[in-house]
């Protein structure tokens, strides 16, 4: 009798830690998956605009200072940006300016530059500057509406609004992310503008453990306005923990 | 000050060992793109574009057409993780039809000329870069006070970009990285003026139209019209320490330059035929530039900020005041600054505003200099883009304060393809015909470019 009601307090006390799952832990689960210090990636960017396609292919590094980040891009293709590079430094608060510099080879110039409506389109493809940009958890309030089972695979719906008004703080008016149980990573994300009207819908695929970290290989947006427009992002190569350098993220570092 | 440069530049590489490191930039994973540009062999690759200029002289009385093609090849060549090499050459062409409106006109010769041509170590704390090279200073946008390095070639001045005119030059170029800031120390060893409009060409000023006048009518002799020769003693050298702190870059800049163009110093006046007969000699001098910039971001905008102070300037005196005659060479020296203030602007989605104020003045200006104490104006531009960023439509202008005269230049781009653009604008000069910007009125002109990058 004695070891039932054990049980049954253990099963009670376990159906409670997973019930009390709050939003916030989800997203905070989500938003720790990711361990590394640093991390070099090669991305494939496919953009398909009515029948046309046009790709991107971008040699990526971040360096994480705690909350604040740095990342320098370098556009390997197509010929007439290939050698731009892209350099920012992304401070947590959120209403403190990223620093952004754009090295253009041709001209051999280094440029210091504002940063782009956060709505406006990364690249000419369906992701906007926003959409790449690290994002703060507590920039949002997050809530858990259910669980699912999309495609065979158990999920937690989360449903999250920024905590401020403006564009300042997101183009979105909401986004609801249906999480993995297994990898805690988004298997795919609803976003709707200020009238929370669905406009985008971002799918994600090829998971993969890279150095215990697991990782999303391929990434698909979809702009729900326009048929046969999407964009494929698709990580060819990624290393974590490689000891960059601080001068890697210099702006010295912009040239040829 | 070279052997300052040269003891600098010895002292603080050995205070920061070399060590060579693989390229951060190298593809992680092999790729199978027809839009990846595949490597020659190993450590070569090649790229550059093709690009055609078609210039069309609108105004009824000056119509008149000019077409050119330019083929760039860029060359990069990376010997192993401490080498790399960068050529580049272009191939000039002059294409200009043999029609009614272009009569008289001489066509300019098949020129092969190396844009640049050099070879940098990279290591973990400094980088340093041999060779023919083109560098960049300064914040603001084509108007530059510290960018004195590479002269321009100003045939075209108004009508070609600021990276279009540049020439490049045989220099030493070393880059010291520190977690605080970053020190750059420049040698050009060669001494190389900038180029000047030909004798024919639409774009001569007033000033040199003049004195070519009074050279073909005899009242101006040059006696000795050599160049600074290559000697070291003509030689120029620099540096600067830049770097970002509390959001703001920051940079303080010094150079002991050459003047990219000659003021006419005064030999002696021949009265012997009863007209004055003035005998000249071009004279190349050095000055001093301490300069300063400073860029911050501002919401979606970003303040700039350049300055220059030029110590030891030399300006040759009006031929017509009377302080002329009784000077000794015609040449008053002064000190001068230039600077530049300004703002961009993202409003809305892809509504981008560029607006600039510039001013030079000399210091203790004397009214017999031939040229004004102040010159200064403002330049805006305006541009939006379309269709997925593959159209832009943009505007700039130029307004001259002391002659009240402006330039404006509209202009579409369009990505017709992935590596091919077409440029298609238009130039309409105003103001009256003894200014800086109203001498070019009867130009006003049309261009069409069209660039395939491969």
């Amino acid at each position: 009798m004695k070891k039932i009601v054990i049980m049954t307090f253990c099963l009670i006390f376990m159906a409670f830690n997973v019930w009390a799952l709050t939003g916030l832990d989800i997203i905070e689960k989500m938003d720790s998956v990711d361990t590394s210090d640093d991390s070099k990636s090669q991305l494939y960017m496919k953009i398909h605009k009515k029948g046309k396609i046009r790709e991107r292919r971008i040699i990526s590094f971040i360096k994480k200072y705690g909350d604040d980040e740095k990342l320098i891009m370098k556009f390997l293709s197509p010929a007439d940006i290939k050698g731009t590079m892209y350099l920012l430094w992304h401070y947590a608060e959120i209403y403190k300016n990223a620093d952004i510099w754009i090295f253009f080879p041709e001209s051999n110039l280094v440029r210091k530059i504002s940063a782009a409506k956060r709505k406006n389109r990364f690249m000419g493809s369906d992701f906007t500057h926003e959409d790449i940009e690290k994002r703060e958890v507590d920039y949002d309030e997050h809530k858990f509406i259910a669980e699912e089972v999309i495609d065979n695979i158990p999920c937690y719906k989360v449903e999250s609004m920024p905590t401020k008004d403006g564009d300042r703080a997101s183009q979105y008016g909401r986004w609801v992310t249906w999480v993995r149980k297994d990898y805690l990573l988004p298997l795919k994300i609803y976003f709707y503008d200020k009238n929370l009207q669905h406009i985008k819908t971002l799918e994600c695929s090829d998971y993969e453990k890279v150095q215990d970290i697991w990782t999303i290989k391929k990434m698909i947006m979809r702009d729900i306005g326009e048929n046969n427009c999407y964009t494929e992002l698709i990580i060819e190569g990624i290393s974590y923990n490689l000891g960059l350098k601080d001068s890697l993220f210099d702006r010295s570092n912009l040239k040829r | 000050m070279k052997y300052v440069f040269c003891l600098c530049v010895i002292f603080l590489m050995i205070s920061n060992p070399c060590k060579a490191e693989e390229d951060p930039f190298a593809l992680m994973e092999p790729v199978e793109s027809k839009n990846v540009i595949k490597p020659l062999t190993q450590g070569l690759s090649l790229g550059g574009y093709l690009e055609s200029w078609n210039h069309l002289g609108v105004k009824e009385e000056s119509t008149w057409q000019r077409n050119d093609l330019l083929l760039r090849l860029n060359l990069n060549y990376q010997q192993n993780s401490l080498i790399r090499g960068f050529f580049s050459i272009d191939l000039l062409e002059d294409i200009t039809p043999d029609t009614e409106i272009n009569q008289g006109y001489e066509k300019e010769e098949t020129d092969v000329e190396i844009h640049e041509a050099y070879l940098t170590m990279d290591t973990n704390r400094f980088d340093l870069r041999i060779g023919k090279q083109i560098i960049r200073w300064g914040t603001g946008d084509e108007i530059n006070p510290t960018d004195l390095i590479n002269p321009e070639d100003i045939d075209e001045y108004f009508v070609l970009d600021k990276e279009d005119r540049k020439i490049g030059v045989l220099m030493v170029d070393t880059l010291f990285y520190s977690d605080i800031a970053s020190l750059e120390l420049v040698f050009i060893p060669r001494y190389k003026p900038a180029k000047s409009p030909t004798h024919y060409s639409i774009w001569q000023d007033t000033g040199e139209k003049e004195f070519i006048a009074s050279l073909d009518a005899g009242e101006i002799v040059i006696d000795d019209a050599k160049k600074p020769d290559a000697r070291l003693k003509n030689s120029e050298a620099g540096g600067r320490i830049f770097g970002t702190w509390l959001g703001a870059d920051f940079s303080l800049s010094y150079l002991y330059v050459n003047t990219d163009f000659p003021v006419y110093k005064k030999n002696y006046i021949d009265m012997s035929t009863g007209t004055p007969i003035v005998h000249m000699s071009p004279l190349y001098y050095h000055y001093h530039m301490f300069g300063t910039s400073f860029a911050r971001i501002v919401e979606y905008g970003t303040i700039r900020f350049e300055y220059a102070y030029l110590k030891g300037k030399k300006y040759a005196l009006d031929m017509n005041a009377p302080e002329f005659i009784k000077d000794r060479d015609g040449i008053l020296k002064h000190d001068e600054w230039q600077a530049v203030l300004g703002i961009d602007y993202l409003f809305g989605e892809n509504l981008y505003i560029n607006m600039q104020y510039y001013r030079t003045e000399i210091l203790n200006y004397d009214q017999s200099i031939a040229i004004g104490k102040i010159d200064d104006g403002f330049t805006i531009e305006i541009n939006k883009l379309f269709f997925d960023d593959d159209l832009k439509i943009d505007i700039e202008a130029f307004y001259h304060l002391p002659g009240k005269g402006f330039m404006i230049h509209p202009y579409i781009e369009y990505k017709i393809t992935e590596g091919l653009l077409l440029n298609l604008g238009y130039y309409d000069f105003f103001g009256k015909k003894d200014t800086m910007l109203g001498q070019f009125r009867d130009n006003d002109l049309i261009v069409i470019r069209l660039k395939y990058s491969f």
